[in-house]
């Protein structure tokens, strides 16, 4: 009884395994909207990054490992970096939306 | 089920081998297809050694003795939650579990990819995934099977070492498996992102939880396998520098360094090669461990002997080695980030710093456990290096590790201003003045304990002085009361101060080092009933003997009263067990632990006339060691546990 239950069992799987190859081909890199889904999401990773890092030269200010001319320094590098990454952000995601209407 | 286990595992091998084939074929043809079929196909690896791992279960609670793997592990009379247990207990089942386990964690990684946009990556983290699945199944199917049936039929099994009877030895191989196999996760995305050239820190943020995760595991595991020895090897110590115990202990170092440098990679974007290669040394480490546990090459008292597949796991270690160094060479110019370092005085050095001492202490550990083996190889004599080599070496780079630990918090990213240092540096450095005076005014006077003490001090003031300098801010910007802003500042800024809270339970563990070791009271003595033994302020007073059954076992205990300035505060029982199946005596270590200290009392004879010898040791602080280990664990859970997400618009 064990056996055939088994058989059952990996036969499913080869079959659930399988079944993507019965479909469309699906060209990795052509995917629509793929590359520009991914320079958002860096973008968004960095901007999060850059946020936090603005959040962290507070923090080291308040609890006394930066100066205040540091702390100026690092507060405004990271402020224009801020700037630039939602600048870039706004510019991908009105082509985003662009090439979501045309499809 | 014998059958149906032996065709799961090579289902299991069958899902993997194709999941590499369907992957390779689906990035050289650049069709989504295929690489969406390989991904199942590793699902499907998951679900067949999950059947695997259920049949072996079966067979241990069925007694099925037929199959060599129960017969040598398990018996009759093997209470259900060791019978349980015993899966891993050996080379055959703890290499199923491992494979098991890193297919539910390739699973598990499928699943969490479910809805990435980036599909650069992730087919090249399925193909090493499924890489190193194969080369386990590979080896339980045609090397090492626990599913091997012996030509008769035993009427009972040989049993479960009564060693491994120990709560404590039931949850450490699991757990240090659990470890080595995470890491899996980070290298199979390393070499992803050095195969695709992907430079910046997303292989990163997106391993962090299983880097922190694999480094709870280990951090576990050691700690359960020095608690093991401690209670049930009988010798009064915990850690002995044995090869298998060095085994888990060096990819840690590794991977602690891999931790604080990663930070740096997040935070700035630099050391991309260093954390590549980090990454796969402590991938490299944690199969040349599994090595030394399975090859034979080293005595040790944990090891699984000579299992021959020693040389399986080379050639595999040599593939890994030669394909990673190989990547890391080739995308060095693209990894490689100019001006890495703007001052010598930030927290980034200090952090290449403390990298420099945790790689050190690595190589010195992995050269001692490798000696023996080398210096066959070049001399034709095994020579041994024994505690006083490790200790020698291993204790002054730990005293400058807990230094750093205490110096890296104090210094801002970037750069740092000699006003500031001297301002943080104030407090902390007085409070570990004030313990050093305190402590050599309370007679200590043996300078690596003074010393050793005095920084971990410092190390606990800066812990304090940074907990106190950022809830005074909070409630300086939120008008919160101190006891609100302390648990609200701990709980949104826990990555942090999750590191702070490991910081801190390392500092409990080196108080706990130190102490039971400079300040170690050991005694031996032989006594009549009635008769007493003196150790530090207590004595032992040999008062009842007892022998009775319980279980799979005959127990053999003498009753000790336990008094100090002639006050009965206690007593004991020292034990002698008669494993019935196993047919071998064990020592039962008997245990009075304080914050203080832990008396600890073995009884290593017991003559004909009801004498008995006892070996009983003082162990100053020792305690701090388990309760140190924990808060390290409970401050790594702290810091990966996940924030919650805002949706971005």
């Amino acid at each position: 009884m064990e056996l055939p239950i088994l058989f059952f069992l990996v036969a499913g799987m080869l079959v659930y395994s399988l079944s993507p190859l019965f479909g469309p081909r699906k060209s990795r890199s052509d995917e629509p909207g793929a590359e520009l889904r991914r320079r958002i999401a860096d973008l968004d990773a960095e901007k999060a990054n850059t946020l936090r890092a603005i959040k962290d030269v507070e923090f080291e200010r308040a609890t006394g490992k930066l100066s205040d001319e540091d702390h100026e320094e690092l507060h405004s590098l990271y402020t224009r970096k801020a700037a630039e990454i939602l600048a870039d952000l706004e510019t991908l995601r009105n082509e985003a939306d662009r090439a979501d209407d045309i499809r | 089920m014998v059958t149906f286990g032996t065709l799961s595992q090579f289902a299991a091998l069958a899902f993997s081998l194709l999941t590499m084939a369907c992957l390779l074929l689906g990035v050289m043809r650049d069709d989504g297809r295929w690489v969406q079929a390989g991904r199942r196909c590793l699902v499907s690896v998951a679900a067949c050694a999950t059947l695997a791992s259920i049949a072996l279960g079966y067979l241990f609670l069925s007694n099925n003795f037929q199959v060599e793997y129960v017969a040598s592990y398990s018996d009759r009379a093997l209470p259900l939650f060791y019978k349980l247990t015993a899966f891993w207990a050996g080379q055959k089942g703890s290499l199923l579990f491992w494979a098991w386990v890193l297919s539910l964690f390739s699973a598990l990684v499928v699943y969490n990819n479910r809805r990435d946009p980036d599909s650069r990556l992730t087919p090249y983290v399925y193909l090493v995934l499924g890489g190193t699945l194969s080369f386990f199944l590979f080896l339980l199917c045609v090397v090492s099977s626990p599913f091997d049936l012996l030509d008769f039929v035993p009427k009972d099994g040989q049993g479960l070492n009564p060693m491994l009877q120990n709560p404590g030895m039931v949850f450490h191989p699991p757990t240090l498996f659990l470890g080595y196999i995470g890491f899996t996760v980070p290298f199979a995305y390393a070499i992803a992102a050095m195969t695709t050239g992907t430079t910046d820190a997303s292989w990163i943020k997106k391993t962090r939880a299983w880097n922190v995760l694999s480094w709870i595991f280990l951090t576990v595991g050691i700690i359960l396998g020095g608690q093991w020895a401690y209670v049930e090897l009988g010798w009064g110590g915990y850690w002995a520098w044995d090869p298998v115990e060095n085994a888990s202990f060096i990819p840690w170092l590794a991977s602690t360094a891999f931790i604080h440098t990663a930070i740096i990679q997040e935070r700035r974007g630099i050391m991309k090669v260093w954390n590549m290669a980090l990454i796969l040394l402590t991938f490299l480490l944690c199969i040349f461990g599994t090595y030394l546990v399975r090859s034979g090459v080293l005595q040790s008292v944990h090891d699984f002997g000579a299992t021959g597949l020693g040389g399986y796991f080379l050639a595999f270690l040599a593939i890994a080695t030669i394909g990673g160094v190989y990547l890391l060479a080739e995308s060095y110019r693209q990894f490689k980030t100019p001006n890495a370092l703007e001052s010598y005085l930030s927290r980034e050095s200090t952090f290449l710093f403390n990298n420099v001492i945790l790689l050190a202490l690595a190589f010195a550990t992995l050269l001692g456990t490798v000696f023996p083996f080398l210096s066959e190889a070049i001399t034709g004599n095994k020579v041994t290096v024994g505690q006083p080599f490790f200790n020698q070496v291993n204790t002054p780079l730990f005293l400058v590790l807990i230094a750093i630990t205490g110096v890296c918090p104090l210094i801002g990213w970037r750069k740092a201003s000699p006003e500031n240092l001297r301002k943080n540096f104030l407090r902390p450095a007085l409070f570990a003045l004030a313990a050093a005076v305190v402590l050599f005014a309370s007679g200590i006077r043996m300078s690596y304990a003074l010393l050793s003490f005095t920084l971990c001090a410092f190390v606990a003031g800066t812990i304090l002085q940074e907990f106190v300098l950022a809830v005074l801010s909070r409630k300086a910007v939120t008008g919160e009361a101190s006891w609100t802003a302390a648990p609200r500042l701990l709980w949104r800024m826990r990555r942090r101060y999750g590191g702070h809270l490991v910081h801190l339970g390392l500092v409990l563990v080196v108080v706990g080092i130190t102490g039971s070791s400079a300040f170690k009271l050991e005694a031996q003595g032989t006594l009549s009933k009635g008769e007493s033994l003196a150790i530090g302020e207590y004595e032992l007073k040999y008062e009842n003997f007892r022998k009775y059954e319980k279980l799979n076992r005959t127990i053999y205990a003498a009753t000790l009263g336990v008094f100090t300035d002639g006050a009965r505060i206690g007593s004991l029982d020292a034990e002698r067990r008669y494993y019935v199946n196993a047919r071998q005596p064990t020592t039962e270590v008997s245990l009075r632990s304080t914050l203080k200290e832990d008396l600890y009392v073995t009884m290593p004879g017991i003559s004909r006339n009801g004498d008995i010898t006892l070996k009983v040791a003082v162990n100053p602080l020792l305690v701090w060691i388990w309760i140190g280990g924990g808060l390290m664990v409970l401050g790594g859970i702290l810091a990966i546990i996940p924030k919650r997400r805002r949706e971005t618009p």
